[in-house]
């Protein structure tokens, strides 16, 4: 089963909106996945997390993502993939448009995230 | 921004140590200690505020969650300029939110460039991270 972490300025209600598009994944919002334990961690951490629980994470932030999964990649480490919107192309409250946009790339990628960073365009 | 001296004294514990992450930060001890004394005054000032080193340097995040204070204020420009609305889509305290904002004011220069880090040209990325890709949505 495919597994999607929304990142925190994500609207959560985009995860309602996917699950919706596509009943086979499973979607989690950071503020409310395991318990909200992870609602103030770093980048690093986050995405030890996804890793771990073979989550891919789905984001807007290029200012620091991009170079935390430069440096675990440089460690030698895997990651559960990444999903990156333009938030130019997608403001804030363009939900529905959104969980299209990830639906879609669901269906292309049929799911298949880990170690890969996917920019959505 | 004009700079004045100001000459502190620390134990001697405390100035090693400033000492060793300076050199670990490529930077001076005089710098860095620079760096952490506006750190410090400006949470005392912001406390909804907190700064963390990333690998494009300092940021400024809201206080308790893993959001940056630009896209907090992409967010609500997102909302054009409906507070109420972005806190309700980021599930955000609305005077959490507010006080993100009244810090981007105080601070402008400091979190434009945050925002343009965050808006690096899409075409940047492949040469950041590994096994990039570009997928055409509808």
């Amino acid at each position: 089963m495919t597994r999607l972490l929304l990142d925190s300025h994500v609207p959560a209600d985009v995860a309602g909106a996917l699950r919706t598009l596509c009943p086979e994944v499973d979607v989690q919002h950071l503020s409310a996945w395991q318990d909200g334990a992870y609602i103030n961690a770093t980048d690093d951490v986050l995405l030890e997390a996804c890793w771990e629980d073979g989550r891919a994470l789905v984001s807007k932030d290029r200012a620091t993502l991009p170079g935390w999964l430069a440096l675990r990649v440089a460690d030698g480490r895997e990651h559960a993939g990444v999903l990156l919107y333009d938030l130019e192309r997608f403001k804030a409250p363009q939900i529905g448009a959104l969980a299209r946009a990830i639906a879609s790339a669901l269906e292309q990628t049929k799911g298949k995230l880990a170690n890969r960073w996917i920019t959505l365009r | 921004m004009a700079t004045k001296p100001l000459s502190l004294r620390v134990p001697e514990e405390v100035r090693l140590q400033l000492q060793r992450l300076a050199q670990r930060f490529g930077t001076s001890p005089a710098t860095l200690g620079t760096d952490y004394v506006t750190q410090g005054v400006r949470t005392t000032l912001h406390p909804s505020i907190e700064f963390r080193q990333t690998p494009a340097g300092r940021m400024a995040y809201v206080r308790g969650v893993r959001l940056p204070v630009w896209l907090a204020v992409e967010t609500v420009a997102d909302c054009r300029g409906d507070a109420e609305k972005a806190s309700k889509l980021l599930r955000l305290p609305p005077l959490l939110l507010k006080a993100a904002i009244n810090y981007a004011q105080a601070f402008p220069e400091e979190i434009a460039a945050d925002r343009h880090a965050g808006r690096q040209p899409l075409e940047d990325l492949a040469g950041l991270v590994p096994n990039h890709s570009f997928l055409r949505v509808s």
